[in-house]
């Protein structure tokens, strides 16, 4: 019965992608483990020796652990698959789980660490660490994303868009995707300028990669490399550029500044609720202590007959 | 057969009548009794009953799965407070929603470079001026441009309205733009009332509008 609740507790206390909670064992564990409880419970609630007390502790931790089992089985296999939310900078999202947004605040490079908003209803929970809320465990995960800024030759600021990303108009690239160069696994991401009718892909160099590029001076920090498209896809001439360190850097005509910078994202991992596990769990603990406590009383001395 | 049978029938004689003797609790049992073999069986209902509800309260948190949505468009705003982002005019100096506080506002987010913005400008400056009197504002923010680059547009149509330079394109995320342009409607308590994806005609701006209780 306690192991019933150690798995649930386990859950909620170390939540994450990395245990095998959503796993199939994991989910026949708690019921295979309570039906042992149950059934070697069995024998003290139908003997008729055993003291009434004693039984009604053991159906208590039963249904203390059995409760508990309930929340840990529907968690994992009626619950989302864990999964990561990411969002651009003021962008909202919305859990179809809850119907629950994410709000994901504007503050971008030069701010202080952003911190996501969970809105249910009127109330605000800040994702600022792992909170669980509900039947959810909301964790962030900080990530590289990159801020880019474009120029015509005149010094003029242009629009940027991703037609393919989540947030149209944004100039922060989410970098969602991976691309292979030369066997480093790189995010990339794309954009498009429309005034300038260039289609831009951008490559994310961590520090450690960057600093194994030609051309960077040392501790230069991540770096992006650019490639300029035209409008219909074609590579331009002298169209490929890497910009480090806040550096402005001409590709395809457009003078481009990539600033990369943290920005989370929100993992999310369905928990068994903790309402319930903290109710069964103290009727499971309560039971078991009352059934190995219980000590039957001293039969009473006769009072002496006057 | 017979066993259960006569154990169901030793289970129904022997607790109603205790019940009716005033004595309801089903955890007052007789001396060596099975506590729950000998439970009568409404006490048993009783007790599955909040056990039901603490199971169906466990699981329907997690009947609704899937995984988050981005707000579609401009009209997934309605309903919401406006987000303050302090910006700059064409002219350099601070803008702010805050500014505008008791009138209504309507926010329309454009570029240069988008043909759909070009052609809606003048419709918007003529309901700008047509509803001034009724403390209408219309505020053109410009998405991604430079001051200079958005000025000389905005004086090339003749708009005399507010024109706002959001840089980072940062009102473009905020109302969940899926292009240029995009109109937001707000009331004068700042709270969003319609969302437009795409050009705007007056009309669509009137009917919006009219549903705004006056000053």
């Amino acid at each position: 019965m306690l192991l019933v609740c150690a798995t649930a507790l386990a859950e909620i206390f170390f939540p994450g992608n990395d245990y095998p909670y959503h796993a199939g064992w994991f989910n026949v564990a708690p019921i295979a483990l309570w039906l042992f409880a149950a059934w070697r419970a069995r024998g003290p609630l139908r003997n008729a020796s055993s003291p009434a007390a004693v039984r009604i502790a053991l159906a208590v931790a039963i249904a203390g652990s059995g409760i508990v089992c309930v929340a840990t089985v529907a968690s994992g296999l009626l619950g989302p698959d864990a999964h990561t939310d990411i969002g651009a900078p003021g962008q909202r999202l919305q859990l179809t789980e809850t119907g629950d947004w994410l709000a994901f605040p504007l503050s971008g490079a030069s701010s202080q660490p952003p911190v996501v908003a969970l809105q249910r209803g009127s109330a605000t929970v800040s994702i600022d660490r792992t909170r669980q809320v509900g039947a959810f465990v909301f964790e962030p995960i900080p990530r590289n994303v990159v801020s880019v800024d474009a120029r015509d030759a005149a010094g003029n600021r242009l629009t940027i868009t991703q037609p393919d990303g989540v947030s149209f108009l944004s100039p922060v690239l989410l970098m969602t995707q991976t691309q292979n160069i030369s066997g480093l696994s790189l995010p990339f991401d794309g954009f498009s300028v429309p005034a300038a009718k260039r289609n831009v892909k951008a490559v994310l160099f961590s520090a450690q990669a960057a600093a194994a590029l030609r051309g960077l001076p040392p501790d230069s920090g991540p770096a992006v490399l650019f490639a300029v498209d035209d409008e219909r896809g074609q590579p331009l001439a002298r169209g490929i550029a890497l910009s480090a360190a806040g550096r402005a850097v001409n590709a395809g005509g457009l003078f481009l500044t990539a600033t990369v910078f943290q920005y989370p994202a929100i993992q999310i991992v369905s928990a068994p609720p903790a309402l319930p596990v903290g109710l069964g769990t103290l009727l499971t603990v309560a039971g078991i202590v009352a059934a190995t406590a219980w000590r039957p009383r001293s039969p009473r001395a006769p009072e002496p007959q006057a | 057969m017979r066993i259960a049978s006569s154990a169901r029938n030793s289970a129904a004689s022997v607790l109603p009548s205790r019940i009716r003797a005033g004595t309801p609790s089903p955890f007052r049992l007789s001396k060596g009794a099975s506590p729950l073999g000998q439970l009568d069986r409404r006490w048993l209902w009783w007790l599955l009953l909040p056990l039901g509800v603490i199971v169906v309260a466990i699981v329907a948190p997690f009947v609704h799965s899937g995984t988050g949505q981005a707000a579609a468009g401009p009209g997934s705003s309605t309903g919401q407070r406006e987000t303050i982002v302090p910006l700059a005019d064409d002219r350099g100096n601070a803008a702010s929603l805050t500014q505008y506080r008791g009138r209504v506002v309507v926010l329309n987010l454009w570029a240069s470079w988008c043909p759909p913005c070009r052609a809606e400008m003048p419709e918007l400056q003529q309901f700008f001026v047509q509803n001034a009197a009724r403390g209408v504002v219309v505020i053109g923010v410009n998405e991604g441009e430079s001051a200079g680059r958005a000025s000389e547009f905005a004086r090339s149509l003749g708009i005399t309205f507010p024109i706002w330079i959001d840089d980072e394109q940062r009102y473009g995320r905020v109302y969940a733009a899926l292009g240029l342009p995009t109109t937001v409607v707000i009331d004068r308590a700042g709270i969003v009332v319609r969302g437009f994806d795409g050009p705007v005609t007056p009309a669509d701006l009137q009917t919006a509008v009219a549903g705004i209780p006056a000053r």
